[in-house]
């Protein structure tokens, strides 16, 4: 992949980013439902709100492609 | 030796190895070299060799005159492959893609606008990047002296998969998320819309505060769970709750709900004090609730003057118990001085108890019991019972009081059925008083709709026996006239006493009253089985012994093979007891059970 411009250069790290949230978000997720299953933590709306921030982030990734494609020169 | 170079450079540009083109830049007029048509930065960005076009674009974009050797085809190969209809520009000896136009061919129209002012071009450069474009997209080119302005490219297979990737990644964290939401929420947050679910022991012994709200999602198997207060929601959800070592009450006091849930407990317990095995006191529900015990409670304190309740599900009663189920195979023993009381449900209800049902086997050892509760002071409706109830004790002189629903009742006992078997034994020389009813031992106040179809049996040496199908005594209490009413006895009581000196007062349905008490339509179909002989033995089909001539009303009873008189009337102490068979209105005989059952009085 070549990075050719600032398009380039901002999508990239939006992926990255992306990459690097969403490893760390399963990761806590996994972590977080064992521990819940085995009684150690309580099911709580802390955890829902981080779900939903980490849904929400990818989802706004997801919008901002279309915009990366509109600029982008190739 | 050359030809040597020239590969080992070219293999440097391919690999993007920076060290080995650094010495190869590093001899004279290395920069200037040209495989062919491509000159080394050509080159470069068609392998895309961003290390050397990091370090070297800015000098190798400059070099304008080239000296050239022979490309290989590989190179050719790989630029004909992305150059496609645009090969056709670069045929002919003297034909040279210039840095510039290599980009265009790639389609890195950023870069191409990024370098172009820095980049030496001619007219034949800039002709080529306009008929490059003009095949590649059949778009126009902006071009001036010192800016390219280049139309948006195609995307190229790199960024369309670097795009799919990263939505296919984000749409699978998205569902991970929901996933995860939905996940959590599976397990609840503890508030009553939203409670916990829990799926085993580590959990619940986690979520089980006083103010939490619970729902099993599985069977659960643990040691033990003691609460003082608990004001949530316990939704068993159908699911079994095993205690393995339940030395206290669950829950001491329970504001809160119990239901839909089923208790499995082995005990083997030495008690000091009251003892409600679900709860010590109720003031709140307990919905659809089962309790399986087996195993045996002990009373080991030294209680003289207060009594002493034990009971499996709530020590004492004040709020709501419905829909209940109580299942025993269980042995409670007393200390033989203290007053030990044993009531299945409850000890003591002082609020509601309706359909709950007790089953199995109970065994009372100096203990005095009954299936539902001992004393009911407020409402029990819709009881059912087919517990089986020993009671045994050696001592002599003391009151063995046990019923089939009730031991005292206060209040109201209505709809409820009796089924098993009451077993009394005492083979104390000096005996005992046995009080026993099959539906309420001793009533103050009313009994309606009630049927008794089990047995009693009392085994002893020498008994004072007040024993009655639906009550065994009956007496007046805070100015309310104590009722028995449309109740009906199938079943069977027998007295197997030795001694010829005993009391025996036994009725079909009531044993013994003195007081101004009702007896309203009740039929009795079942059998009064008792010794020939007996210092006094009142022994009726309907009262043992009755004071309250005017206030029974349109009872019937079977005579059966002892021809039973209906009633014993105390007529005074000069003229004694007068045996009554029948009174028009207010009771009569029947020698067949069919024409009992013909009548308007008689249900099932």
């Amino acid at each position: 992949m070549n990075i050719d411009s600032r398009a380039d250069l901002i999508f990239y790290i939006i992926v990255f980013a992306l990459g690097v949230i969403n490893a760390l978000a399963l990761i806590a997720f996994v972590v977080l439902i064992s521990l819940i299953y085995t009684g150690v933590i309580l099911a709580s709306t802390k955890i829902i709100i981080a779900a939903i921030v980490v849904a929400a982030i990818n989802f706004v990734s997801i919008c901002l492609i279309p915009l990366y494609i509109r600029f982008r020169k190739g | 030796m050359q030809e040597e170079l020239l590969w080992d450079l070219f293999i440097a540009i391919k690999k993007d190895d920076i060290k080995a083109f650094d010495k190869h830049m590093a001899e004279p007029h290395a920069k200037e070299i040209a495989f062919g048509r491509f000159p080394l930065l050509s080159l470069c960005y068609l392998y895309d060799s961003n290390k050397i076009i990091k370090k070297y674009e800015n000098e190798l974009i400059k070099i304008n005159n080239y000296i050239r050797f022979d490309e290989n085809d590989e190179m050719y190969s790989k630029f004909k492959a992305v150059a496609r209809r645009v090969l056709r520009l670069y045929v002919g000896e003297n034909k040279i893609v210039s840095p510039l136009e290599m980009l265009c061919v790639l389609g890195r129209a950023s870069r191409l606008e990024k370098i172009y002012k820095s980049a030496p071009k001619n007219a034949s450069i800039i002709e080529n990047i306009k008929m490059i474009e003009q095949v590649k997209t059949s778009r126009a080119v902006d071009v001036g002296e010192t800016r390219i302005v280049m139309p948006r490219q195609p995307m190229n297979k790199k960024t369309k998969r670097a795009i799919l990737i990263a939505c296919a990644a984000s749409l699978l964290m998205i569902f991970i998320c929901v996933g995860v939401i939905f996940g959590v929420s599976s397990f609840g947050i503890g508030t009553e819309a939203k409670p916990y679910v829990v799926y085993n022991a580590q959990q619940l012994a986690k979520v089980i505060v006083t103010d939490s709200n619970i729902v099993l999602a599985a069977d659960i198997e643990t040691d033990s769970i003691h609460l003082d207060e608990f004001n949530g929601n316990i939704n068993g959800n159908g699911h079994t709750l095993t205690l393995t070592n339940q030395t206290s009450s669950i829950v001491k006091t329970l504001k809160g709900k119990i239901e839909n849930l089923t208790i499995k407990a082995s005990v083997d317990l030495s008690v000091d004090l009251d003892y409600g095995l679900l709860t010590s006191k109720n003031e709140g529900t307990i919905d659809n609730v089962q309790v399986d015990v087996s195993g045996t409670i002990t009373y080991v304190g030294t209680a003289s003057t207060e009594s002493v309740f034990i009971s499996i599900m709530a020590k004492e009663n004040a709020g709501s118990i419905t829909n209940a189920k109580a299942n025993l195979d269980l042995t409670v023993n007393g200390n033989k001085t203290s007053d030990v009381i044993f009531g299945a449900i409850t000890g003591s209800n002082n609020g509601e108890i309706d359909n709950v049902e007790v089953s199995g086997k109970l065994a009372l050892d100096h203990v005095n019991g009954a299936s539902v509760a001992y004393e009911n002071q407020n409402t029990i409706s819709n009881a059912k019972s087919s517990l089986d109830i020993t009671q045994t004790t050696d001592i002599s002189g003391v009151n063995l009081i046990v019923g089939g629903i009730v031991d005292v009742n206060t209040a109201n006992v209505s709809h409820c059925k009796y089924s098993g078997n009451i077993l009394i034994q005492n083979y104390n020389e000096l005996g005992v008083y046995v009080y026993c009813g099959g539906i309420v031992t001793v009533n103050y106040s009313n009994i309606d709709k009630c049927i008794f179809s089990g047995t009693i049996t009392a085994d002893t040496k020498y008994s004072g026996n007040r024993i009655g199908g639906i009550a065994g005594e009956m007496a007046f209490y805070q100015n309310d006239s104590p009722k028995i009413t449309n109740c009906g006895v199938s079943g069977s009581i027998e007295n197997k006493y030795e001694n010829t000196s005993s009391f025996v007062y036994t009725g079909g349905i009531l044993g013994y009253t003195q007081s101004t008490c009702s007896v309203d339509n009740c039929f009795f179909i079942g059998s009064i089985k008792t010794p020939s002989e007996g210092q006094l033995m009142l022994v009726g089909g309907l009262v043992g012994l009755w004071n309250g001539y005017d206030s029974i009303k349109n009872n019937a009873y079977y005579v059966g093979e002892n021809s039973l008189h209906a009633i014993y009337f105390f007529r005074s102490y000069f003229i004694g007891y007068e045996a009554l068979d029948n009174v028009d209105g207010l009771f009569t005989a029947y020698d067949n059970i069919d024409s009992i059952k013909a009548l308007e009085i008689y249900w099932e």
